[in-house]
């Protein structure tokens, strides 16, 4: 099989009687990527992955690998390896007649197949001798995860799929399960597509994020301009900056804004997402920044952007504090607020959010959760 | 209930799990009525038959013997019954088992007018043996609306017998036993995780492959309860061989016999005999089959785990 040295999506689309799960999801992807599909449930990642795998068949646009036109190719003859959320594990078959399902029907003898299931078992971190012989349902939740595993990667697909593989386990697995992905994808070189909701994940394993949204992609970028550089409210939801302040912008400066709290308190503000240029003076927006990057500071500080409240809930989260503080001036605002020393509940607070990490979005009218936080802040 | 029980008391739980023997009053008192019912229909009739079974004389007022069951297994023209019975019963448990599976396999993620084909499924079930024979009599009797549509269609000359005999047996049991059979099977089917398939497709395996490797051992408890009950149902077979089949010749089998010998011959013990000879062969067929099953799906009974 061939390796892969580009796979190109051009428009790939895919409805469900007449409604559209996924529509026009065009991307480029180089050899031995690690490509993240990002969103909530429903947002049309599992179906992407599913149009890519052959499982669906597209409504419209096509998949180019190396070159050549492969959507009308059925999923068993694509070549493609996929990790299912639930492992989808042979209940009736013993770990080894697992890992060799696939190789059965290649007509490999059965000396090379019996040591291909072993490597692929090795590489997996199961021991044949220890657990060759056992069926899936006496394997724990992480074993049964490292299985399906070998399964896929037994027959060195050319580009392995992923759908949410590490949903199911605990945190403490999850983590483990993680690095092992990432040791996998490192020691065998393969093109990886992985779909999760779940941006930790994608941020440390990824090469690239797609965050999808309604069935479109919404942004598309590295780890870091993903995380940094959100170019909608969504993806800065989705990437915890959960604080949103609407602001009134006053003036555009040097590399930002001049905004204004409804209580009245001056803010510099940047913004990441491409529709700023057409924002006027006036305009009401929000004004999101992450916990972590709004702290607590000393009633003298001198730093920019200073916002006081009291303290509403504390919450330790380990190394730090997290704080819910109610604005002082507007008390249905909540905001979260990290701090490194312990404050006592119903005490004023001091905080600070740096000009480049407090960033503008227009209020978004379709999202219906994050449009409810403008009447509530508005008292 | 049991895990309520042992998170609120656990106190009383772990002093009553030192006695060897625990009685659950509540338990014994809710299932009484059931009980009563199960002595009353089942337990009592089945040691009264056996009891009768085992005794002389016309009524089963003599003395306890063996008798009646050597008489069985020294007659020839009983041992021949066996064997039609064999014959009546086997051929279409096996058939109707045969197009369950490809059936049921097309409509396992449900099909258009599913539920129209079901409902005509059951509806021979719902209208009992006797309806049933009545009509095939006049349906495919030699004057019967089938006969002169394909001599009318000179797809034969002469009118084919299909009723009074081995296969108007046959066509009763299956129209009476194959919804029930395909309904089970259908449901197993229905019930195999389709991300199965799909793993199998991902790893290269086609639909065939998957079919054989995949859906058939998968299924194959289920089919093998099927089959069972189905199997039990045609080998005792009473109506269909009477009304439809030839109840003098081929078609004479266990259940006829025990009726004349009760009814006819007014020899109860030596009727009741045959009831559990009949009952004991299917025991014994039924066991065997469960063993089959036991020994070819080993994997798929140790029941699903968090990903299975």
């Amino acid at each position: 099989m061939d390796t892969i040295q580009s796979l190109e999506l051009r428009g790939m689309s895919r409805t469900f009687g007449g409604v559209g799960a996924l529509t026009d999801f065009t991307l480029e992807i180089a050899g031995g990527m690690f490509v993240t599909l990002l969103g909530p449930s429903g947002c049309g990642k599992t179906t992407a992955l599913n149009c890519l795998a052959g499982l669906l068949s597209l409504s419209a646009g096509e998949i180019v690998l190396n070159g050549q036109p492969i959507q009308h190719i059925p999923a068993e003859k694509r070549g493609f390896g996929m990790v299912f959320q639930n492992y989808a594990l042979f209940p009736h078959l013993t770990v080894s007649r697992n890992v060799g399902f696939g190789l059965e029907t290649r007509h490999i003898p059965k000396s090379e197949r019996e040591d291909r299931i072993r490597r692929a078992l090795e590489l997996v971190h199961l021991d044949e001798a220890q657990f060759g012989a056992r069926f899936p349902a006496q394997l724990s939740g992480g074993q049964q995860q490292r299985l399906a595993f070998a399964r896929t990667i037994v027959l060195e697909p050319n580009l392995l799929l992923l759908d949410e593989p590490l949903s199911n386990l605990d945190t403490k697995l999850r983590n483990e399960m993680r690095i092992e992905i990432k040791r996998l994808h490192k020691q065998l070189g393969l093109t990886t597509i992985y779909v999760t909701h779940d941006q930790s994940e994608a941020l440390s394993l990824s090469d690239l994020i797609v965050v999808m949204r309604g069935g479109r992609i919404e942004q598309v970028g590295k780890p870091p301009d993903i995380y940094n550089c959100p170019r909608s409210l969504y993806v800065a939801d989705f990437m915890g900056y959960s604080n949103k302040l609407p602001v009134t912008l006053v003036e555009r400066t040097n590399n930002g804004w001049l905004v204004r709290t409804d209580a009245g308190v001056t803010l510099h503000a940047s913004s990441t997402a491409p529709d700023n240029a057409n924002w006027g003076v006036g305009e009401a927006v929000l004004a999101c920044s992450r916990p972590d990057e709004t702290l607590a500071v000393e009633k003298t500080s001198d730093a920019p952007n200073i916002l006081n409240g009291i303290v509403h809930l504390s919450e330790y989260v380990g190394k730090a504090f997290e704080l819910v503080v109610r604005m002082a001036d507007s008390e249905h605002q909540q905001i979260l607020v990290q701090s490194t020393t312990p404050i006592d509940l119903e005490r004023p607070v001091t905080f600070s959010v740096a000009p480049d990490r407090l960033l503008l979005f227009s209020i978004d009218p379709t999202d219906a959760k994050l449009g409810a936080v403008r009447p509530a802040g508005g008292h | 209930m049991a895990e309520t029980a042992i998170k609120s008391t656990p106190i009383t739980r772990s002093t009553r799990r030192t006695s060897p023997i625990r009685f659950d009053w509540e338990i014994i008192i809710f299932s009484l009525p059931a009980l009563l019912f199960v002595c009353v229909l089942f337990v009592y009739p089945f040691i009264y038959g056996v009891s009768l079974s085992l005794r002389t004389g016309a009524l089963g007022d003599g003395d306890f013997t063996l008798n009646n069951y050597i008489q069985i297994f020294n007659d020839p023209v009983q041992i021949e019954t066996i064997g039609m019975t064999f014959e009546a019963a086997l051929p279409v448990t096996i058939f109707s088992v045969l197009v369950s599976i490809p059936l049921a396999y097309f409509m396992r993620r449900g099909i258009r007018f599913e539920r129209l084909i079901t409902t005509l499924l059951i509806l021979p079930v719902t209208l009992g043996t006797v309806m049933v024979s009545q009509s095939m009599l006049i349906y495919f009797g030699r004057q019967g609306w089938f006969n002169q549509a394909l001599q009318a269609l000179h797809l034969i000359k002469n009118p084919l017998t299909l009723v009074h005999n081995w296969l108007g047996v046959e066509i009763s049991l299956f129209i009476q036993g194959f919804p029930f059979v395909f309904l089970l099977i259908l449901g197993y089917m229905s019930g195999i995780n389709p991300d199965l398939e799909r793993a199998s497709k991902m790893l290269g395996v086609g639909a065939w492959g998957t079919f054989r490797r995949v859906i058939l051992p998968l299924a194959l408890p289920g089919i093998a309860i099927a089959f069972c009950l189905n199997f039990v149902a045609n080998f005792s077979v009473f109506p269909s061989a009477v009304l439809v089949g030839e109840p003098n010749a081929l078609t004479r089998v266990l259940a006829v016999q025990a009726f004349r010998a009760a009814y006819e011959q007014y020899n109860r013990p030596a009727g009741t005999a045959i009831a559990l000879v009949m009952g004991g062969i299917e025991l014994a067929v039924v066991g065997g089959v469960l063993f089959l099953r036991g020994r070819f799906t080993r994997g798929a009974t140790l029941g699903g785990g968090k990903g299975t």
